[in-house]
């Protein structure tokens, strides 16, 4: 049974295009477009990783970790931040609140895949 | 399928150049407005972030520019010119002075100002003002009209002497564009 990954982007070409490299590489995948969007959709499926960006409307990605991080079925499940280079503070600040890591954008879809295969396999 | 998030891309980009028109101009009118202000920086930041990821490095380059210069309005920016150490008076060692080219846009405040200020002694423990507290005091009148900040910066250096000697000469000019 593949695993199931959630990507959270308000960005839709972004996040269509992890979604769409990640299908490619055998994942399941749901698209959220900001937190209170990924918090809506978190109990329609288990998770296997959470991929976030950070910077969103309504919710931001350091406020959506800090919520999933109090809901029992999520509180241990991988989550990846997609942070810029610029954003290298957000990095700390994203850990403290619970992230796992972190992939800097710009990335190559196979980038991506590595990441994600090591966290999740 | 590329194509098709390029294309995807592009049309993202056209509703965010014309989300950034929209919110440019609503920000004209309320400038403090900071859900205005995070919207155009997230449109921006969006924009820089996805056209990266699509290998449009000249499109990230040029946001991230035009991200920096809104960044610098944003937080009031405060932007210090040196001046030559060298009195302006009889002196031994007397070397041209530098010419410095500042260049400036409507809405900017310039000041030009001797040592005098930041030198008096005074405060609790009677000690120098400082040019840190002269820039933060500088940023902090910045909704003022010159004549208001004339009287806030006249009262904030006359609180700070006390009853102490003023020190030196203290010149403050000021000019709005």
């Amino acid at each position: 049974m593949p695993k199931t990954i959630m990507t959270v982007d308000d960005s839709a070409s972004v996040r269509q295009m992890v979604a769409y490299t990640l299908r490619e590489a055998g994942y399941d995948v749901v698209e959220a477009c900001d937190g209170v969007d990924a918090l809506a959709k978190i109990d329609s499926a288990t998770y296997n990783l959470v991929i976030t960006d950070l910077n969103m409307p309504r919710m931001d990605g350091i406020t959506l970790i800090k919520e999933l991080r109090t809901k029992p079925k999520i509180r241990f499940t991988p989550i990846l931040m997609l942070t810029t280079e610029s954003q290298s503070e957000k990095k700390m600040e994203g850990k403290s609140a619970g992230a796992t890591g972190w992939i800097v954008k710009p990335f190559k879809p196979e980038q991506l895949v590595t990441v994600v295969k090591k966290v999740i396999g | 399928m590329i194509d098709s998030l390029q294309q995807a891309f592009i049309e993202e980009t056209r509703e965010l150049l014309a989300e950034l028109e929209t919110t440019l101009l609503a920000v004209e009118d309320a400038p403090t407005d900071s859900e205005l202000i995070a919207k155009l920086f997230r449109a921006l930041h969006t924009i820089k972030g996805s056209s990266s990821m699509f290998g449009f490095d000249d499109i990230a380059l040029f946001t991230h520019d035009i991200e920096t210069a809104y960044d610098l309005i944003r937080n009031g920016e405060l932007i210090e010119t040196k001046a030559d150490k060298m009195p302006i008076g009889v002196y031994d060692l007397k070397q041209p002075f530098s010419n410095n080219l500042v260049k400036l846009e409507k809405n900017d405040s310039f000041y030009l100002f001797s040592d005098g200020y930041a030198d008096q002694f005074g405060g609790p423990k009677g000690k120098k003002f400082m040019y840190k507290k002269l820039k933060e005091m500088l940023l902090s009148i910045q909704d003022k009209t010159m004549q208001e900040q004339f009287g806030i910066i006249d009262k904030t250096i006359e609180e700070w002497r006390g009853d102490l000697f003023q020190v030196d000469d203290q010149l403050i000019i000021g000019v709005k564009i």
